[in-house]
């Protein structure tokens, strides 16, 4: 698994194999010409840089049909080269992260199948995007939870293989938990079905009688990837009571229509973190709520008011600063529900369990932000606002972990990011934007740190690695577990985290006899005596990650005490 | 400016993927979510205009070289600017439509030319059109019509053609009864016959800025010369090229500019005009790229960092015309409008746009059917609509699948309800006035 340098540009693809790709899928639908597959090298988001592209793939195929994907993941093991798939690239996940891969571009296949109203699931092949999937499933009072990468990310490919929470985890869940039957082409070409779909009993169940592998498929963060091809799945639908075609006039900040019957939007304000913590649980715990989040302050500014923060003034402005501070435990709850009864329900709940804690709560259609805020959050048109401010961010690494550990831990993260911010290498939002929201009927709290920078100012760009590894440091310290997917950092905490490298290293062997699947953010060895980076900020902080990392390394037995 | 003066924009591209589909909160349904026919079309990421910009980046990054492959993919896009709409929902600092342009004049500098687009830059300099009909030609339309000729007769009022309509004969009744209706509202009206020019927006378009410049400058010595108050013209792609690339070249013309359903709108409302009668038909509305987003007009470069401008400097195509037709629509009695999906800023491009109906007609076709489908989806009985050329793809493409469905201007339904009968071919005679 190797890095190819600076240019990341690897050999061109023998004139065989890319024959052989042609007549796999049409000639058409395969190109090795360099400046259209710099398209999907170009990969500034989720990169840790200082570089914005990821290896150029050799060749980009589209395949049509789950046969045809078979067919290119064979030519490939046959020509000895590496596949990786792509639905709509979201970050540099989706590209290719080692040298010879023949990217597979799943545009093609963007069908959804069938919507299954009395058994609430929907069937979807990869590039179905989440807008698509939602306009079709609230046509018939249904609704499918999005990653907050938004409406236009891959179901599909969230479900199967990267992440996936989001706001609506409250009520719908994350993405993990909605996958169903599953259709997965393996990294030697054949075909698995799961769950249900693996017995020929339709798509309603992941877990059998057919073969349950979803564990293995993707763990918790998923394998970006480096697991195979998944061709359809099914996901979960919930509830949507809202009216069946919601067209706002407007884009983002100018949307206007009108809330639907008994659905609302909802800001509180708490007095301190431990207060914000213990309400919005309790709230959560009791089902409350359709979307739910607790926005960083900064995060709003970056999106309403992006200019004043590249400014001297605001640099400046100490006391604006603090009082901005003092409305930082907040949390946005948007309701949607089917009668005034449960409404009514909903809200006392929360009514009662702010004023316990000593917080208040308002009615956004007293600010004016009521419609926008629900139809942005509920159609997930959102989320690519995060990159107006400075051109690109990166979140330091979710955790998932309870409601509280997230959001005690917190203000470690701000001081790291604060740190930054004063060192001039990334956009001063107050350092206070942690975003916090749950799942899991509330087990599960999510936090990221949205760190904005512009990723074509170099100065800007090399401070994105150490910032990552320092946050992955503080996790380790709080004893989370960490989003890791650089080889060399899974080396050094797979041991203490139960030796999972060597668990998911043994599957891949049996799955990926060899080799083919690009594995690079999931399963792929570090390489032997390549050399450090010799930026200090990254040395130091290598320094203590492997400190830690041995201190709470498990032994053959279990963990330490 | 050039490809490489675009370099930070083309480096901003996320890759997000937005600009491959309407604005989020504007998605209906499955089938009509993809805003671009280009990588609807084709697919690789290459053919949308995230994808365009990243070809860009990669030939100004010196890592790729701009091969005859490449150039047919910056050349496979109507340059409709639906992509650009789309990004600028999230972003300012990227102009993506601009990007799009440079990428054409580098192919034209590089020489990487096709033999369709020089075909029509041939025309243009031995003609003066972009269709290959000759130039004495070019005010047949008019004849017995009492307009002046603004050659030697001042009028407050000039009225500039286009090229498709000056020589497209199943366009002639809805130009003739659309001047017919100007003049009897009183209005000074000249057209130049034989001496008026492409506006040279296609050529532009196709990168030949050299070409479009000399039209430029023909069209800007013209008005001077004139003493016209007003230009009113109703091909939807000049209106676009005089609002926005006339300036960009710093040719901005020194007088008003309408699009002829503007001017019959004002003329409607100031009671200049009376539609009283039933045009009884559910229509859905076709808003031209070039009459809406990309007429808005155009607003100077933006001098720093572009992640700090202003939105009032941020051209996202929500002052291109759509209220406008739909208005006169309300005006007609009997007619009744049912919008499509795409529609707006985020409108499906009928396919002609940027030398693509002359360089790809199958591209062509593939977009004017989607959008023909669209139109029937909505169960309207007629898709109406206000330039040329979308009139163009759509009657060729239903022509060549042998499919049917009545496509009119809405000059043609103005006409109706004003009750002027359309002329006969028989009745409009060929031969220029002088």
């Amino acid at each position: 698994m190797k890095q190819t340098g600076p240019s990341l540009i690897s050999p061109p693809i023998g004139d065989e194999a890319y024959k052989d790709l042609e007549e796999a899928v049409g000639p058409e639908f395969v190109t090795r010409e360099p400046a259209v597959l710099d398209g999907y090298a170009w990969q500034p988001l989720w990169n840790e840089g200082p570089e914005m592209w990821v290896h150029r793939p050799i060749a980009v195929v589209l395949p049509a049909s789950t046969e045809e994907v078979q067919a290119v993941v064979k030519i490939c093991n046959k020509h000895g080269l590496k596949f990786k798939a792509i639905c709509t690239g979201w970050g540099a996940l989706a590209g290719p992260r080692c040298e010879n891969v023949v990217q597979i571009e799943l545009r093609r296949m963007d069908r959804i199948l069938e919507i299954d109203e009395k058994n609430m699931f929907v069937v979807v092949e990869p590039h179905a995007i989440g807008g698509q999937v939602m306009a079709e499933t609230m046509r018939k009072g249904l609704h499918t939870h999005i990653v907050s990468s938004g409406a236009a990310s891959s179901p599909l490919a969230s479900a199967t293989s990267c992440v996936g929470c989001a706001p609506d985890g409250t009520y719908m869940n994350w993405s993990s938990r909605n996958l169903l039957g599953v259709e997965w082409v393996l990294p030697d070409g054949e075909v698995i079905r799961l769950g249900t779909l693996g017995s020929g009993d339709g798509w309603f169940c992941g877990d059998g009688p057919g073969p349950s592998l979803r564990g293995v498929l993707r763990g918790r963060l998923g394998a970006f990837g480096g697991n195979g091809v998944f061709t359809k799945c099914a996901l979960k639908l919930y509830n949507w009571p809202g009216p069946p075609e919601p067209v706002p006039e407007g884009f983002l900040y100018d949307t206007e229509l009108e809330l639907p019957p008994h659905c609302k939007a909802y800001i509180m304000f708490f007095p301190d973190r431990k207060s914000l913590a213990d309400a919005t649980q309790a709230i959560t715990v009791e089902g409350i709520g359709y979307n739910a989040f607790k926005p960083g302050m900064g995060s709003l500014l970056t999106m309403i008011v992006p200019h004043l923060l590249h400014k001297e003034s605001w640099k400046k402005a100490k006391y604006l600063k603090k009082a901005i501070q003092a409305f930082n435990y907040q949390f946005l709850e948007v309701l949607a529900t089917d009668s005034a009864e449960e409404l009514e329900f909903q809200e006392a709940v929360m009514r009662d369990e702010v004023s316990k804690h000593g917080g208040f709560m308002m009615d956004m259609e007293h600010t004016g932000m009521a419609e926008m805020i629900f139809w942005t959050f509920v159609l997930s048109s959102n989320y690519p606002i995060f990159f107006k401010a400075a051109g690109m961010f990166i979140t330091a690494y979710g955790q998932d972990e309870s409601h509280h550990s997230m959001v005690m831990a917190s203000p470690d993260g701000e001081k790291i990011k604060q740190k930054w911010i004063d060192r001039g290498g990334i956009l001063d939002d107050n350092a206070d934007s942690g975003i916090h929201f749950m799942m899991e009927e509330s087990t599960v709290s999510h936090y990221e740190e949205p760190i904005e920078f512009d990723h074509r100012n170099p100065d800007q760009t090399r401070t994105i690695k150490p910032i990552e590894m320092e946050f992955t440091h503080m996790q380790a310290e709080h004893c989370m577990e960490s989003g890791i997917t650089s080889p060399v950092m899974r080396k050094m905490f797979g041991p203490t985290e139960g030796f999972y490298t060597k668990w998911q290293k043994g599957i891949g062997k049996i799955i990926d006899p060899r080799g083919c699947a690009d594995d690079y953010l999931y399963n792929a060895e570090p390489v032997e005596g390549e050399p450090l980076p010799d930026d200090p900020a990254i040395l130091e902080m290598t320094e203590k990650l492997a400190d830690i990392a041995t201190k709470m390394a498990w032994t053959e037995d279990g963990p330490l005490e | 400016m050039t490809l490489s003066d675009y370099e930070r924009d083309m480096e901003g591209c996320s890759r997000c993927a937005s600009c491959k589909w309407v604005p989020f909160n504007q998605m209906r349904s499955w089938r009509f979510a993809k805003n671009c026919p280009s990588i609807t079309r084709y697919d690789f990421h290459a053919y949308s205009g995230g994808g365009r910009m990243l070809m860009g980046l990669s030939m100004v990054k010196g890592r790729s070289e701009l091969t005859d492959e490449v150039a047919d993919i910056i050349y496979r896009c109507q340059l409709c600017g639906a992509c650009d709409t789309a990004c600028k929902v999230y972003r300012d600092d990227i102009d993506l439509s601009e990007v799009l342009l440079e990428l054409r004049t580098t192919c034209v500098e590089q020489g990487k030319l096709i033999p369709e687009h020089m075909m029509v830059i041939d025309s243009l300099k031995r003609e003066g059109n972009v269709l290959g009909e000759p130039k004495a030609e070019r005010g047949a339309w008019a004849h017995g019509l009492p307009v002046k000729n603004i050659n030697n007769e001042k009028a407050d009022v000039i009225f500039h053609t286009g090229c498709r309509y000056s020589y497209d004969r199943e366009l002639w009744p809805t130009l003739r009864g659309t001047v017919k209706l100007l003049l009897s509202a009183g209005l000074d009206v000249g057209i130049a016959f034989s001496e008026e020019s492409c506006c040279g927006g296609r050529a532009y378009e196709m990168g030949f800025r050299g070409e479009a410049q000399n039209y430029a400058e023909d069209m800007l010595s013209r008005v001077k010369a004139s003493g016209a108050k007003l230009i009113v013209t109703p091909c939807a792609d000049g209106y676009a090229h005089f609002r926005y690339i006339y300036p960009r070249m710093g040719k901005a013309l020194p007088v008003e500019v309408m699009h002829v359903s503007e001017v019959i709108l004002h003329l409607v409302k100031e009671g200049k005009l009376s539609l009283k009668n039933e045009v009884p038909m559910l229509v859905t509305w076709h808003d031209p790229c070039h009459l809406g987003r990309m007429s808005e007009p155009y607003l100077p470069e933006w001098n720093g960092d572009k992640i700090m401008r202003t939105l009032d400097r941020k051209r996202a195509g929500h002052n291109g015309v759509y209220d406008v037709p739909r208005e006169l629509l309300k005006f007609i009695p009997g007619v009744d409008l049912v919008e499509m999906e795409r529609i707006r800023e985020w409108s499906w491009c009928c396919g002609a746009g940027g030398g693509v109906y002359e360089a790809y007609p199958e591209l062509c076709t593939f977009s004017a059917l989607e959008r023909i489908e669209e139109a029937r989806s909505t169960g309207a009985e007629a898709m109406a609509t206000s330039c040329p050329w979308c009139h163009v793809a759509f009657r060729e493409a239903l022509a060549e699948t042998g499919d049917s469905f009545p496509v009119y201007d809405i000059l043609d339904l103005v006409q109706q309800s004003v009750g002027l009968s359309p002329e006969t071919s028989e009745e409009i005679q060929g031969g220029e006035r002088k």
